[in-house]
């Protein structure tokens, strides 16, 4: 099944008074369960690619459909809930909020509709935090975290609405070669165990070889 | 968990909370005090009014009486049976009503047989002397007002009804040495002279008693207090300036003003009732209060203003801290509305956490400046006043809800229109 469906997607970004293009035309499919990574060297527009899978932006030409609805058509609302609602985001910086424990920042997702009751919202904190492996560290602040425990942190947090497609955007950069595969072994577990499609972009070579399927893109055009 | 989470957001950058803190608390203290400060006026005035002037709550004059009575006493006097009928009305009413007055003015001349001063009397009846020299709010609020010895006015009209009150400088131009419990009989005595409703001169002799304060200075010349029945003597009137009604609760002058109306204009009675803080009835508290409400609200707007700035300048900086942050929040899914209302929610606990403190300290502040007993003497007042500020929990209350409603609504437009940034330029903090 087609999740995601990219047509001539050209992204430009204005730089003063010029028009700097950052894709040129990317067609693309990901299927549900699948666990795809993106390469590319810096400025090759991975991080503008998953930006707009992940209605972050929006494309300047193409069209772009999650779960065959047209997301450059939906209102401001509309996109919210999709990236509420199927769209977990894991970032390269983990991006927690410091002032909040481990439980209060995995919870953040679920608190946008608070459809949940407050038991059912804990009991999905506490299935997530068991499956990432923080069962010790729910009490924690994330200065209280190492690097590797904060990305968990942010995984939990990504798979706590039981979404559709999981964007980790360089989410091993800012660890250690150790951990950086702990991380990515964690992700290819949840995808094969919980079927959970991801889309990983990285540069790393080594880590890339692991994922099932490779997307390599290079001056915003895809290769492979 | 927005109020837990809007809570320890205080805590992230200690210096511009303490900073932000300071000028809220620094506002609310400011606004508490001022307000503190104007309740006392407007009690303080308010309670002169009714009580020293003698105007009551309800102030009952016979129709155009306001007016004219000073030129055609006898044409516009409240006559006895008027007050009968008045009463009649406020029977049904008796248990809002505390009591009923009444009031004769006039002018004339005060002689000791050597020299001849021009006063301004006014006659209350004794139950009014007896009832407002003891009435708590008096005491309370007014007692700057009531000179020594004032309330012994009301003994000397008991034990000889002709007893007269002058003022201080009235005294000093009829060269009348105080107390005058050492004058012998004959230097205690005075004739008040005075234009009867006939067109006559009529002179009654009266015996100085006491002095008073009018509390104005353009009064202070000429100001003599006597019984209602030695006036009435003087101008050959049987009836009244006007007729005075005295509540039990203040809450109830609307409804009782607009019934005793409603009552004259249905049975034909030529009365009119008016508010004691018209300008026509009490114009130095009208005056007054019209002053202070426009400074106030000066102030108020300064503060609020002073304060509006400080709490958009404390979230402009925290959204430009937490760009990434309020990133992170749009790309799992809060709307921009959301995220403007967790703002505003941490500009709301900071206010009152804030108003907390000011309302403390503003109490501690009133304490040491009223134990202080600073005392200064307004324009055209006679006396010296003593500088009370008295903030309350309804005036805390009042204030809370002008901070909350600017912060709120600063915090939340601010917010609003900071956020009208691309999720992707949060996200890597290019600035919002």
């Amino acid at each position: 099944m087609v999740l995601v469906k990219l047509n001539g997607v050209k992204k430009s970004y204005k730089l003063g008074e010029t028009d700097v293009p950052a894709l040129r035309g990317i067609d693309l499919e990901i299927h549900a369960g699948e666990f795809t990574s993106v390469i590319g060297a810096s400025g090759s527009g991975k991080s503008t690619l998953l930006n707009l899978i992940g209605c972050l932006d929006l494309p300047t030409l193409g069209s772009i459909q999650f779960e065959n609805k047209e997301v450059t058509k939906m209102s401001e609302s509309e996109l919210c809930d999709l990236r509420n609602q199927k769209i977990g985001f894991i970032f390269q910086s983990f991006n927690l909020v410091p002032v909040l424990n481990v439980i209060e920042n995995i919870e953040l997702p679920l608190l946008v509709k608070n459809h949940l009751s407050d038991t059912e919202r804990l009991q999905r904190v506490n299935e997530v935090v068991k499956s990432v492996g923080l069962e010790d560290f729910v009490k924690h602040r994330p200065d209280q975290l190492s690097g590797g425990q904060r990305q968990r942190v942010a995984i939990a947090r990504a798979l706590v609405t039981r979404p559709a497609l999981v964007l980790a955007d360089e989410p091993t950069a800012n660890l250690d070669s150790k951990t950086s595969q702990i991380i990515l072994d964690l992700m290819l577990k949840l995808n094969q165990e919980s079927k959970v499609t991801f889309l990983f972009c990285s540069h790393d070579e080594k880590l890339i070889r692991q994922t099932s399927r490779v997307v390599r893109i290079q001056d915003g055009v895809i290769h492979s | 968990m927005s109020w837990t989470f809007a809570f320890r957001n205080l805590f992230r950058n200690h210096r511009r909370t303490v900073a932000t803190a300071a000028a809220v608390i620094a506002g609310f203290i400011g606004l508490l005090l001022l307000g503190g400060y104007i309740h006392r006026v407007e009690i303080s005035l308010r309670t002169n009014s009714i009580y020293l002037f003698n105007k009551g709550h309800i102030t009952i004059f016979k129709k155009g009486g306001l007016e004219r009575f000073g030129t055609q006493p006898s044409k516009y006097q409240v006559t006895p049976e008027m007050l009968a009928q008045i009463q009649t009305i406020l029977e049904s009413k008796k248990n809002k009503i505390d009591w009923i007055g009444k009031t004769l003015t006039g002018a004339g001349i005060v002689s000791d047989g050597d020299r001849s001063v021009p006063f301004f009397a006014t006659g209350v009846d004794l139950q009014t002397l007896k009832n407002s020299f003891v009435n708590q709010d008096v005491l309370n609020w007014a007692i700057d007002f009531l000179l020594p010895g004032t309330t012994g006015f009301v003994q000397a009209l008991e034990a000889n009804p002709h007893s007269i009150s002058v003022t201080g400088r009235l005294s000093d131009l009829l060269r009348k040495k105080r107390p005058y419990s050492n004058l012998s009989e004959d230097e205690s005595y005075v004739q008040l002279a005075g234009m009867t409703q006939y067109g006559d001169l009529n002179a009654v002799d009266v015996k100085l008693a006491v002095n008073h304060s009018t509390g104005s200075e353009m009064l202070e010349d000429s100001g003599l207090l006597a019984s209602v029945e030695t006036l009435q003597e003087l101008y050959s009137l049987e009836g009244f300036h006007y007729i005075m009604v005295y509540l039990k609760d203040i809450r109830d002058l609307d409804q009782i003003l607009v019934e005793l109306n409603q009552n004259f204009e249905t049975n034909n009675f030529p009365l009119q009732a008016y508010r004691f803080d018209l300008p026509a009835i009490s114009p130095n508290y009208a005056g007054s209060m019209g002053f202070l409400y426009v400074m106030s609200g000066f102030f108020v707007f300064l503060i609020c203003g002073a304060v509006a700035l400080s709490i958009m300048n404390s979230l402009t900086m925290g959204i430009i801290e937490r760009t990434r942050e309020i990133g992170t929040f749009r790309a799992i899914g809060f709307t921009q509305q959301q995220i403007a209302v967790m703002m505003t929610q941490e500009a709301l606990c900071l206010c009152l956490i804030s108003a907390a403190l000011g309302t403390f300290l503003s109490f501690v502040i009133s304490f040491v400046v009223n134990a202080a007993n600073i005392r200064f003497s307004p324009p055209g007042v006679t006396n010296s006043i003593q500088f009370i500020l008295s903030p309350n929990l309804y005036l805390v209350f009042v204030v809370l809800f002008i901070f909350l409603l600017v912060v709120g609504l600063t915090a939340y437009l601010v917010t609003t229109f900071k956020l009208k940034t691309k999720i992707i330029n949060l996200l890597t903090d290019a600035g919002a």
